[in-house]
Parts: structure tokens; sequence; C-alpha cells
């Protein structure tokens, strides 16, 4: 029992970080797209506030540009910590979403804190409330996210649940992979915090997790709760990226290489080499004034192609 | 968030059962004073174009597509479709677009939040097909269920049910991704950052790429006549440079300077190119640049190259390869001529096309320096170098942001430091700059007036501007006040107009449009008064 609930554990997390890296790099190696931002653009400092742009200045092609590292971060933290983008633009969505969103960050915390009390079992040292200092912050932190992120977590799902099964916008969006996922981490949260009200220090997690840490594959928790939590859990930690939610990665491309992406291609630019190579791959749009023949051309062929003579409808 | 009022699902694009909506005028979006009234009831569609022509999407039609003569025939069409579906997702044939249009396909929550910032979505009284998302779900449905190599429960399981692939289906997706004005409001407030504009463009560039279906006025009458001829207006380089001999003789009468517009100077620092459609529609705006670039002592030059005065590129709104074909001729006979920059006349998406789609397309000599002509105006007007009296423009303007210009690409404050310098009585539209409404117009909506479209385009994509309009003037709405929106944008600008027409604002609230240049020259003191002639406007 104690073996097969590790070499799952190890497969799933195993399985989160290949998935979350072949997400990644698949879409970090997609080709130059053509500029497509969307203002505000976040790191164009002080015009950032109205959406502005290094377009606002003549001959600005010979002015220094600015990217304000700063200014991005502050709309991102709020963005990615508190959904400020849906706070402004559907609050109705908000009041369901952030308690998930925040619940799944409490349990990250939760996860890194068990990962650290772990740590420190290891190295003798005690975690609960009389363990010194470092072991009692880490004990009461750990208590602390662990029941917020469930409570929260399962707020969340519910509402989100609950929007997707009686909200008529919503209804006929809503596939069957939706209701599961919502099902499946809140379930996950539910089982969790039965875990924690059966254990409110959440001590034999830590020991599970020391286990996983240190490869004791022998040791299983006790009682039937705690082994189901952490089977549930491993395999959300495994789905989740192989599905839509998966837009933890996609989000850092979708603000910072599209809607954000205002680099220009100034003359001499490392971008002139990446153009070259789009330019030459070969196309097959087959429309008439394209490519009626069919021939093998590539991108820039068709675009220098002479139009003139072909006629109307081609 | 406000309920639909009518409830069509995702599976119905591929039924049979006529046409699939209809918008009750009562369902509108209610305007202000003085069109607080019931709106008018729908111009129809002529039973002759629902016979010869798919129009079972709404109470419209843009796309004039053949009904088939045979069961072979829509077979056909619908294997076209999914083979331009396959190669919207690869690399090598959407390079351009593969990332941003991956990313959304994938990654939608589907949470409806882009629903409420849609203008047309909200006009329609929030009928349920001109949702953002009922046309990117329709394709990414069919995408999962047709395209994407998985099983058939994977697919259920994903997908949420099969929309049968029909011929009926395509031509509705079709004709849909012409009911979006690619604004991209929607995209602004996505918290993942997914684009459904961009969904709708897409769907257009497969169906002019691959199955050669495009408005006619887009492609035929538009971006095809312009690579023949010169210029989507028809115009040859004979014909535009006499327009402007006209124009200019015209202009050094109503402004008393002595005004002549400079071709093909070799080596000038700017090279001035406009929306041709101004030569045609509105010359006093051609000839309110070259008043202000005269009287400023600009070095400058118009090009009579073909292509090269007419800065339109409907490319961008549906076909990737007929926009790259006409940046490359700007860039080629900016080169050619040696100028150190292109500035591009009051034209939005023009502007877009050349200096920010086009910035991944020039390279080499090819990528010369483009500038808006906002930043220009405004250090003319800041550095004193023109002398202008403010008094001139006494009257109520507010300002239409165009979507391309300020939403995407940031240029948002020039305009406004123009108006605020010369234009005692200027007020904002609410909302504005980044978060502005579309006109309605946009994605060359304003140039499509077929069948009953315009209708379409006054009562449901326009509206949204005739409210904000209003809204800006209430506080002297009688029409004995003459008002002015500034709309600096050609395509804007002809859509302002129509809606003006139709609504018969000139006569029912004293509004009247036109450009930046013309209320700069208004104001120059040089100049003789009254280039804004309200008398003209009757």
């Amino acid at each position: 029992m104690g073996i097969l609930l590790h070499i799952i554990t190890y497969a799933c997390l195993a399985v989160f970080v290949i998935a979350v890296g072949v997400k990644f790099h698949r879409y970090k190696s997609m080709p130059l797209h053509l500029r497509w931002e969307l203002y505000p653009v976040a790191h164009e400092g002080h015009k950032a506030h109205y959406g502005g742009s290094f377009f606002e200045e003549t001959e600005w092609y010979k002015k220094p540009r600015t990217v304000d590292r700063v200014s991005e971060a502050k709309h991102m933290l709020p963005e990615m910590l508190f959904l400020s983008a849906v706070w402004h633009h559907n609050k109705p969505l908000w009041f369901r979403s952030f308690p998930f969103h925040f619940g799944m960050y409490n349990m990250i915390g939760f996860l890194v804190l068990l990962n650290a009390g772990a740590v420190m079992q290891i190295a003798g040292m005690s975690v609960s409330a009389s363990g010194g200092a470092a072991g009692a912050i880490v004990y009461y932190l750990t208590i602390l996210s662990g029941f917020f992120g469930m409570i929260l977590g399962i707020i969340g799902a519910a509402g989100l649940l609950h929007r997707r099964l009686f909200d008529e916008n919503l209804k006929d969006y809503t596939k069957p992979a939706d209701l599961f996922n919502l099902i499946f981490l809140g379930g996950s949260f539910a089982l969790l915090l039965a875990v924690g009200i059966a254990d409110p220090s959440f001590a034999g997690l830590r020991t599970w997790v020391a286990s996983v840490l240190t490869l004791d594959l022998a040791y299983t928790p006790g009682g039937a709760l705690a082994p189901m939590a952490i089977l549930l859990a491993s395999l959300a930690v495994a789905y989740i990226p192989l599905t839509h939610m998966a837009h933890f990665v996609v989000k850092y491309f979708t603000y910072h290489n599209i809607r954000w992406d205002d680099a220009p291609n100034l003359p001499g630019s490392a971008f002139e080499a990446r153009i070259g190579e789009v330019l030459n791959y070969p196309v097959t749009w087959s429309a008439d004034h394209i490519n009626p023949k069919g021939e093998a051309k590539t991108w820039a062929q068709v675009a220098t192609t002479d139009v003139t003579n072909l006629k109307e409808g081609a | 968030m406000g309920k639909t009022k009518k409830r069509i699902s995702l599976n119905d694009i591929h039924k049979q059962n006529g046409q699939l909506a209809h918008v009750d005028p009562a369902d509108l979006m209610p305007l202000p004073k003085p069109l607080n009234r019931p709106e008018k009831d729908w111009m129809p569609l002529k039973p002759e174009a629902r016979e010869k022509y798919e129009a079972s999407l709404d109470d419209t039609l843009i796309l004039n597509i053949p009904k088939p003569g045979s069961k072979q025939e829509e077979q056909q069409l619908v294997r076209r479709f999914l083979n331009g579906l396959e190669k919207l997702f690869d690399k090598h044939n959407n390079w351009g677009f593969l990332q941003p249009f991956v990313a959304t396909m994938e990654h939608c929550a589907r949470c409806q939040t882009c629903n409420e910032a849609c203008h047309i979505y909200e006009a329609s009284g929030r009928n349920e097909i001109y949702r953002p998302t009922y046309r990117s779900e329709t394709l990414r449905r069919i995408y999962q269920d047709y395209v994407k190599p998985s099983g058939k429960y994977h697919k259920q399981w994903k997908s949420g049910g099969d929309i049968p692939l029909t011929w009926t289906a395509v031509c509705r997706l079709a004709e849909l991704a012409y009911r979006c004005n690619l604004c991209r409001r929607c995209a602004q407030t996505c918290p993942i950052g997914a684009d459904n504009a961009l969904v709708a463009r897409e769907i257009r560039k497969l169906m002019s790429q691959e199955l050669n279906i495009y408005t006619s006025e887009l492609h035929d009458r538009g971006s095809m006549l312009q690579l023949k001829v010169g210029s989507s207006t028809g115009m040859n380089p004979e014909i535009v440079k006499d327009n402007i001999e006209f124009i200019d003789e015209d202009m050094s009468e109503k402004t008393g300077m002595n005004l002549k517009t400079v071709w093909d100077k070799k080596g000038a620092d700017i090279l001035l190119i406009h929306n041709a459609g101004e030569i045609m529609a509105w010359p006093e705006n051609i000839g309110a640049f070259t008043t202000i670039f005269t009287a400023a002592g600009l070095d400058w030059t118009m090009s009579s190259e073909a292509l090269a005065y007419d800065n339109i590129n409907y490319g961008l709104f549906y076909d990737d390869f007929q926009y790259s074909r006409v940046v490359l001729k700007h860039a080629a006979v900016a080169k050619e001529l040696g100028v150190k920059r292109i500035v591009l006349g009051e034209c939005g998406h023009a502007t877009k096309a050349l200096m920010v789609i086009a910035d991944r397309v020039l390279t080499g000599d090819l990528n010369i320096p483009r500038e808006s002509c906002f930043p220009l105006l405004r250090d003319l007007v800041k550095t004193k170098t023109l002398k202008l009296d403010p008094s001139r423009n006494n009257f109520p303007v507010t300002l239409h942001d165009p979507c391309n210009l300020t939403r995407l690409m940031g240029i948002v404050m020039p305009q406004r430091e123009v108006l605020h310098e010369i234009c005692p009585q200027f007020r904002e539209m609410t909302p504005h700059g980044v978060n502005n409404y579309c006109c309605g117009g946009g994605s060359g909506f304003a140039i499509h007036s077929g069948h009953n479209f315009s209708d379409w385009r006054y009562k449901i994509s326009g509206r949204k501007k005739v409210s904000q309009i209003l809204g800006a003037f209430q506080d002297q709405i009688e029409p004995e006040t003459k008002k002015y929106v500034c709309a600096p944008c050609s395509n804007c600008k002809g859509q302002i107009r129509d809606l003006i027409a139709n609504y018969d604002l000139w006569n029912g609230a004293g509004i009247t449009y036109g450009g930046l240049v013309e209320l700069i020259v208004n104001a120059m003191v040089d100049v003789k008064p009254n280039f804004i002639d309200w008398d003209e406007i009757v």
C-alpha cells in the first residue's frame, strides 16, 4: 500500500513537471508572430496608466525605449494574486473564482510548508507549538495555510460549479470536463479538509512528505482518509497541467509575448533574422489569389506575387 | 451580467431550420435623447437574396455565398474548410498568428467575461449569436471534433457535444465572422489573455485564403483593385494627381494660402500617405493636411506611384497575403524615394497595418521609419509652430477614439493634447481612450452597404457609438447648438457620417463630424475664418 502510494505520488509529480515543461516549451518554440499588442501595455512606464505607447512620440525610433519592469510587476501581481481583471470586468465571477484560485495559492503554500516541516523533522528539529521559533512558525503557518486554502478552495469550487450548472449564460458552453474538473478539485480539497479535521496539526501529512523526500517507501499514513486524500491530491497535481487549467503557464505568453509584446523591429535588430526565417516557410493555402496552381512556394514568394493579371473573383 | 433574451444553442448552427437568429427592434439597447423612442423595423432582406445566397444566420447578409448546386459542392466546401482549419494550426501556414490563436483556442475558459465588453452583443439586446464566445466556441468544437487527433470519447469529454459539420454550419460561421468589428475590446477584458476577436479574423482568413470567400468590398473592389490600379477607390496615379490639384486650388481659395502638393520629392523628410477615400469623400481633410504642412514649412512629399498615395490596407481585416502585398509596395516606394520617414494620415487601420503589423514583415532597407500623424500634429501645436486661435473652435467637440490607434497602438494623448489646446468646449465620451467603443464601422464594415447590411451597421454595430456621442452632448443636445464629433480616422468617419445621416442627428441634435486637422486649420489665424463651414453642412 505504502509503496504503491509512493509510486503514484512520484509519478504524478513527474507528470506535473513534464506536462508543464512540455506546455511551456511548446509555446516558447512557436514561431515569431506578428505584433498583436493590446493597450494598456504595463511596461510603458508613465504612459501605462492611460494606455499610451512610444508611438505617441515623433521619431520614436530614435529615442530610447522604456521597458519598466516595476510597472509590469505592479500590474501583474494584483492580476496573479487577486484576479484583478475578473474583479474589474466580471464581479459575480470574481466572488467564486477568487476563493478558488486563492485557495489554490494557499495550498501551494501549504505544500511548501509541509516540505519545510518535513525537512526540519528529518534534520531532527521539532515542528510543533513548542518546537522553538522556527518550528512554531512552520507549525502554525502550515495549519493556517492548509485550512484557509482548503476552505476557500471548497467554497470556490462549489461556487464555480453552481455557476456552471445554473447560469443560463454558461450552460451551453459547459463541457463534461469542466464539471469534472471542479468536482475533482473540490473533492480533493474536501478530503484534505477531512484529514485536517482528524489531524489538525497535519503531523501525519508532514511525516508522509518526509517519507517521500527520504524515499521511505514502506511508510503508510494511518487510517483510510489520509491515503485517499494523498491519492486524490496527487492525481489532481498531475491532471491540472493536462487540461485548459494550465492557463497559469499560457498566461505568461498571452501577456508577455502577445498583449505586451511591443518590441519594435529596428534596423539591425535580432528580429530581422527571425523574420527572414518565417518568410521562407512553405505555404499551402490554395485560394486563387494565393497559389492557384498548387506550386511549392514560400510565404515571401506568395507575398511578392504580381496579382495584376488575376481575373475578378481571384 | 445581463440575461440573454433569445436562447440559441451552439449546436443550432448546423440546423437547416430557417433563419438562426433574429433581433427584435424592441430588444435593441435604448438610446439617449433625442433618440429615446422605439427603433424602426428592419429593412428586410429581399427574397431574391435569400433565394440565391446562404442567408440564414440573422437579419442581414454580407458574404453572398451562393447556394450550392449539388450535394458534392456542399461536401467540397466542407472539405476545403477543414483543410483551411488545419492550416490555421500549422506553423508554416500561419506563423503570423499561431501563438495568439492557439492560446485562445486552447485556453479560453468560456467564462463569458468578454461578452459584456462587446458593443455588438450589448446593442443587440444580448443576442446569443453575437457573443464573442459563440463563434469561437463553435470553431473550437469543430476543431476538436473534426481536426484534432483524439478519440471519440475524449472529443465528447472535451467538446461537450458534436456540432455536425454541414455546409450550413460553415456558411453561418463564415458570415458570423463578419458580425465582429475586430476591435478587440473583448480581448482587453479577458483574464487569461484569450482573444476572441482574433478568432473572427482567423475565420475570415481561412475563408479567403482557402475557399475564395470574402466580401467583394474588401477583396475585388478593395485590396485587389488597389494592387491592380493603385487604390481601392479606383483612382490611378493620373486621376489622383488631377484630384489633388483640384483640391489644392479649392483649398487655396478657401484658406487664402498658396497651397501646392509636393509630388515625388526624392530625399524628403516625410512621405505623407493618406487614405485615398479622403480624396473622394473628404477633400477638406487632404487640404487641411496640405495647409498645416505648408504653414509649418515641413519637408514633405506625396508619391504618385501606384498604391503609395493610398494607405488603405484591407488585407488587415481578412487576408495575410493581401495585407503583405500592400505593405511591401508602400515600403518599396518610400525606399525608392529615399524619404526619411513615412507619416500616415488620419486612418486607423492603415496606421496599424504599416506601423505595427508590418513591423515583422519589413526588413533591411524596406524597414523605413513610420509614424502616425498625431504626434507630429501635437508637436506643431504645442511648439506654437502654427498660430492658432482657439476661439474659432468655440463649439462643443467630442473625440472618437479609433480602436486601431488607441487600444491597438497606444496613441492616446497626442490628439487630446491638440484638442485641449484648440477646442475650449472639448469633452470626452464615456468611456474613452483605450477603453473606447468601436464606431461600428471597424474591420471594413463602414464600406459595406450591400443588401440591408447598412441597416445592421446602424442599428447594432454603430448603436453604442451613437449612444456615446449623444451622451457626450446631453448638456447641449438641442439642435440649435452646433456640435462636432472629431473622428480622426477615415473608416470611423465614414461610419459616423452614416450614423448621423441615418439618425438625422444634424437636424435632430445639431451634430456633425470631421477630422482633427480640419479643427486645427479652422483655428489657424493665417487662414480665412470658417474653414469648417456650418452652412455647408446643411
